[in-house]
């Protein structure tokens, strides 16, 4: 490849620009194809449109046409009426849930980063039957266990409705994966540099937090960014193991589900819920834009 | 490395095997121990045909209670060791009473014995009653029961009704015991002078005395009417009460009653006769059967089926024998085939007028009415009982607007003690408050609510008054509320004091808790229904009991438990391992080199040991127990491992959802797997034929902003906003003109419509976007040399090259698509079943873990399977690689 290159270099051909116009670069192939992704990208947005114009909406409105733009003159008082209902039906548990998620996601990221560590870096004797163990649970179905997983976790550990309890199951169960996702980075990263610090007499902490972690980073935070909002998504295991203590989604899919709210309420709740994802969606951009996470993408 | 084998290594690994066995064995005996000291609920239960049935708890005099079990025995337990003291087979106790004392009287057919406690000043009774209405009286004698020689309290039949009547509740004050009995929706208060009765003389004092001429000597309460549900009855300082199901309160006087009667005659007859010209049989006859059921039949359905039966009828004449000696039910038959219509007319007009003329003063002074019937002077005799506002021997309080729940008195307190539904507070009501309650007034009027006990956010009071019980012996309640599995006690001495007692598993009806003295929860008698062999429902009680303090102690032992188990099966193994090394030299060698191994790594296995053990309890625990229990009838009401013949997996293939869920799991398979690859990768080269880098920049971010939703919000959007009544498809249809469509229920629609949740599915391209960009751009560079068009190189450089992001997705999709257990849920479509779906039905609503275990197990199995499957695929394509 190289030599390819050497090649391309020396025979110095003319600027591509000029010699090799390939069809879809001229202006009206050009001119289809952003015609396509705008679609694409206008029906990705619906959901989030119709959230965000039915929510300034007051109900009759929402009712009679959900495509409409929202009525000028009584745009404040829908915002006050959604948005007040909104709150009252989620307000209690948001700051909670948020709370929650993020203490999961960073319990989750530093178990899968640690184990992965040790998993790549260590050599042992067991470590092909630790890995193979690990390993064999992405074939079991998350959900088999539940029967089990909730008379475990309510009676034996007496942590049923405990956010505790919610989460420890939970970072129990992602470990296998968030090792396998970091263990396929940690392996490409140069063993040079491990090599010459173990030479320096670096620690594992010191190797793990000055050597590891900042060059995966992207991939770390991708992968606290999955977990958050895995996390703060969560339904079926939060319905099944916290009464009280609920989490946003079950308390937003219990009052639509019992039509306890509706419209342009229902959107505003919508709108406050997303509030946390925002700012997860902001670092996935800065990072993941670019795609170049998923190069080293393997099963 | 050569490692030489020496004797000390030998001996080392000798040391080792034996200090290992030696911590086995003592693991195991803790395990054992802690074993043994587990907590178990002791269950009676009463489903099975070999069982016998509970069908009755109650508390003795003392810390004991009694059981009604089967059909003919009473058992007394103590409270305190859970043991059986006696066993009593009552039926044949009293047929041998019945010999005894040569009584003919009493028909020995009893049926469902219940029993009841009687707790007066110098008498501590038990009393029998069957569903004929015979009471008999039993002592403890000896530490046995005994069939008292003055044995009947009330033989069923002595009123010489129709029908027989069923106990409802027993209790005293002093030495008069209080009787509510059932009679065909009518409820009767008695009142037996025990002072009386112990003499061996069966004498009534009754509250009410109805008429001297026959001998009807019961009281029908106006505001009982009805089959209404009575939770209890209790007669305290001069009043009794009954409760009723829902809330209200009936109040009556004891003292009062007899005081304030008079007698007024109204000639029925003539009325009647100048009115309908009714003969005076069709009128006996009338009268006898509306006052036996008219009022009964006011509010019921019953009503109009036998207008219904009557209008039918022709011409009728009747004797007075006959009604004497017949049924209810055969004079009905007689008038259905005898009366004529024009006849029952009049009858049921005359009739509604009498009824109505008692009724309506249900909310006035009348209180009540009785008959007594003259055939020679014609008269109708009626006996009203006037009572002043405020001398009412009785008062009907209702429940008011609110829903309340369950009520109970405390002795100790004077206090009713309710529920509310709508705020969850418990409320209070002094009974000093209620002296000067009118009838009809709301039970509200009186309550204060008691701030410090109320129910956690999210649960509210098991309606039906079932969720709560009063413990006489600590003065406490206990209460289990709808939405929660725990018990929970409230003091009734020290309102603050509350806490949950005990957790359960499952949801179930409470219908009786028995405490004793220690506030210590000692048997619950819950309702449970499972199939019977027929494939009925079969009601039936479970009770259990439980230790002091159960709860702190079963999770500690239980963990205990389980930490000795893996430690004895850890030490276990190595102790074998090292053990079975000394066979040779070379597996000396071996475990020398792990053993050196494991010393220098020991931080690893240290911190491994942690994610381990997790893993092990959060994962392997639950798909091996998963895998187990789906061999097992195991339900949460009732889990068991017997081993059960597949018979889960013989159900599931032969329910009639197998085939469609199977075909609609393949369907979003299929479809899924093509949706995750196709539109994201076209989506992905489009962004990168984009000359303009701003433009495809701007693009990618854009991409993002939609993932601001969370994920169930975002399902509920396509529920409600776009495939809802007023979503905006209906919207776009009935803009056209058509009739707006239920997508997700639509037989034709439905899976379309869950699979076009996502549209256009380019959200997954990044992957492949990530993997095409860095594709080398001197391959690319190289096929434009050669002249190749934008189509063949994606087929041929660009796919080739990230086909371990399309094995990615593949893989995920295909895990991810089978469990998809969202996507039916959230969007509540239920004619689309899916395998996974069965799944949480069976776990949650149908509350049988084996079933959905064998359900969990299939995808287990069908996803093993498909894994193994693409690996094995991987493998090949590796070594055709390697060639």
């Amino acid at each position: 490849m190289e030599n390819y290159k050497l090649n391309l270099e020396t025979q110095k051909i003319k600027p591509k620009k000029s010699t090799l116009i390939m069809p879809h670069e001229k202006p009206l192939a050009q001119i289809i194809i952003l015609t396509v992704i705008i679609v694409c990208l206008l029906f990705s947005f619906l959901p989030l449109f119709l959230t965000i114009v039915n929510a300034l909406k007051l109900d009759d409105q929402v009712a009679s046409n959900a495509f409409a733009l929202p009525d000028v003159a009584h745009i404040g008082e829908a915002i006050v009426k959604n948005f007040s209902a909104a709150w009252d039906a989620i307000g209690k548990y948001y700051f909670k849930t948020i709370l929650v998620a993020l203490i999961g996601a960073v319990a989750e990221t530093i178990v899968g980063a640690t184990l992965a560590y040790i998993l790549s870096f260590k050599d042992f004797y067991f470590k092909d039957f630790v890995f193979m163990l690990f390993i064999s649970v992405l074939l079991v179905p998350s959900i088999i266990g539940y029967p089990i997983l909730v008379p475990l976790v309510r009676d034996t550990f007496g942590l049923g409705d405990n956010y505790l309890g919610y989460l420890i199951a939970m970072v129990g169960g992602a470990q296998v994966s968030g090792m396998f996702l970091f263990k396929t980075f940690f392996s490409q990263q140069p063993k040079s540099l491990y090599e010459s610090a173990q030479l320096d007499g670096a620690n594992d902490f010191v190797i793990l937090t000055k050597i590891t972690v900042p060059l995966a980073l992207p991939i770390i935070l991708y992968y606290f960014v999955g977990c958050f909002s895995g996390i703060y998504n969560e339904y079926l295991w939060a319905s099944l193991i916290l009464d009280n203590n609920q989490t946003l989604t079950n308390i937003m899919y219990a009052v639509v589900d019992s039509g306890a709210i509706k419209y342009g309420s229902m959107y505003a709740m919508y709108i406050i819920s997303s509030i946390p994802l925002i700012i997860t969606v902001i670092i996935s951009m800065k990072y993941f834009k670019s795609g170049e996470f998923a190069a080293g993408l393997k099963l | 490395m050569v490692l030489k084998v020496t004797q000390q290594d030998r001996d080392r690994v000798k040391r080792t095997a034996i200090i290992f066995a030696s911590v086995f064995a003592v693991c195991l005996a803790l395990m054992v121990l802690f074993l043994c000291l587990m907590p178990r609920a002791v269950e009676f239960t009463s489903l099975g045909a070999n069982e016998e049935r509970i069908s009755g708890i109650v508390s003795g005099h003392d810390d004991d209670f009694y059981y009604v079990k089967g059909e003919n025995l009473f058992s007394k337990y103590d409270s305190y060791t859970h043991e059986q003291v006696y066993e009593f087979n009552v039926t044949e106790s009293i047929k041998a009473k019945l010999t005894e004392k040569g009584d003919v009287a009493v028909d020995g057919s009893f049926k469902t014995w219940q029993i009841h406690t009687v707790k007066g000043e110098s008498h501590d009774w038990l009393l029998a009653t069957d569903e004929n209405g015979n009471v008999f009286k039993l002592f403890e004698e000896n530490g046995e029961l005994k069939v008292s020689d003055d044995y009947i309290l009330i033989k069923g039949d002595e009123k010489g009704s129709f029908v027989s009547k069923t106990c409802k509740g027993i209790d005293s004050i002093g030495d008069d015991m209080y009787m509510l009995t059932v009679e065909k929706g009518f409820f009767y208060v008695t009142r037996y002078d025990l002072e009386n009765l112990k003499a061996g003389e069966v004498k009534k004092k009754f509250i009410w005395d109805i008429s001297a001429s026959t001998d009807a000597q019961y009281y029908q309460i106006e505001a009982l009417k009805g089959n209404t549900g009575i939770i209890s009855f209790i007669a305290h300082g001069d009043y009794v009460f009954i409760m009723k199901d829902g809330g209200g309160i009936i109040r009556l006087d004891a003292q009062l009653v007899d005081a304030y009667v008079n007698d007024e005659e109204f000639d029925f007859f003539k009325a009647a006769e100048e009115e309908t010209k009714m003969t005076e049989e069709e009128i006996l006859l009338y009268d006898q059967i509306y006052a036996q059921t008219y009022r009964a039949h006011l509010e019921s359905e019953l009503l109009t089926r036998r207008e219904n039966k009557i209008n039918a009828g022709q011409t009728f004449t009747v004797t007075e024998e006959q009604i004497k000696n017949g049924s209810i039910e055969d004079l009905e038959q007689y008038l259905a085939d005898n009366l004529s219509s024009t006849t029952t007319e009049s009858i049921k007009r005359v009739g509604k007028e009498n009824a109505q003329k008692a009724a309506s003063d249900a909310t006035g002074k009348l209180s009540d009415w009785h008959k007594d019937f003259n055939l020679e002077d014609r008269k109708m005799k009626i006996k009203r009982q006037y009572v002043d506002d405020n001398k009412q021997y009785y008062n009907s309080i209702f429940p008011g607007e609110n829903t309340i729940y369950g009520l109970i008195y405390s002795k100790k307190n004077q206090a009713f003690y309710y529920s509310n539904a709508s705020d969850g507070y418990l409320y209070e009501v002094k009974h000093a408050d209620l002296a000067g309650a009118k009838v009809g007034s709301f039970l509200s009027e009186y309550s204060s609510k008691i701030e410090s006990v109320k129910c956690a956010e999210g649960q509210s009071f098991s309606n039906f008054g079932n969720g709560i019980a009063y413990n006489e012996f600590s003065n406490s309640v206990f209460i289990k509320y709808a939405n929660a599995r725990t018990l929970t006690i409230i003091d009734l001495n020290d309102m603050s004091n509350y806490k949950v007692a005990y957790t359960f598993e499952g949801d179930f009806d409470m219908y009786t808790v028995i405490g004793n003295k220690d506030n210590t929860i000692t048997h619950v008698m819950r309702k449970v229904v499972t199939v019977g062999l027929d494939g009925a429902d079969v009601p039936g009680f479970i009770v259990s009991s439980y230790e002091n303090e159960p709860y702190k102690h079963k999770a500690l032992t239980e963990i205990m438990f389980v930490v000795f188990l893996a430690l004895s099966v850890v030490s276990g193994i190595i102790a074998l391992y090292f053990a079975l090394a000394l066979r040779s030299d070379a597996s000396v060698e071996k475990v020398k080199f792990i053993a050196k191994d494991t010393k220098k790594n020991k931080f690893v296995y240290l911190a491994l040991s942690v994610f381990i053990i997790m893993l092990i309890m959060f994962c392997y625990y639950e798909a091996i127990g998963a895998i187990a229990m789906s061999f097992f009838d195991y339900t949460r009401e009732k889990p068991s491992w017997i081993w059960n013949n597949f018979a889960n997996y013989i159900k599931i293939f032969n329910r009639k959802e197998f085939l469609p869920s199977i075909g609609n799991m393949l369907f979003f398979l299929v479809a899924d797997l093509i949706v995750s690859i196709v539109p994201p990768i076209i989506f992905a080269m489009l962004l990168i034929l984009i000359r303009n880098k701003v433009t495809s920049d701007w693009i990618r971010s854009l991409m993002f902003i939609p993932g601001i939703i969370p994920s169930i919000a975002a399902m509920l959007i396509w529920r409600v906003g776009i495939y809802g009544d007023d979503g905006i498809l209906n919207q776009i249809v009935q803009a056209g003109g058509g009739q707006p469509i239920n997508w997700l229920l639509h037989e034709d629609f439905a899976r379309w419509s869950l699979l076009f949740m996502g549209f256009p599915f380019v959200g997954g391209y990044l992957i492949f976007y990530g993997g095409m960009m860095n594709v080398p751009q001197e391959y690319h560079e190289a096929g434009k040399l050669e002249g190749i068009g934008i189509i063949r190189r994606f087929l041929t450089i660009d796919i080739p090259l990230i086909v371990p992001q399309i094995k990615y997705i593949f893989i995920t999709t295909f895990i991810g698509s089978v469990q998809n257990f969202a996507r039916t849920h959230i969007l509540r479509s239920t004619v689309v079943t899916t395998p996974v779906q069965s799944m949480y039905e069976m776990m949650t609503v149908e509350a049988d873990y084996g079933m959905s275990s064998a359900y969990a197990t299939l995808i287990f199995i069908f996803l093993f399977a498909a894994v193994a499957a693409n690996f094995k695929m991987q493998k090949a394509d590796a070594m055709g690689d390697d060639l």
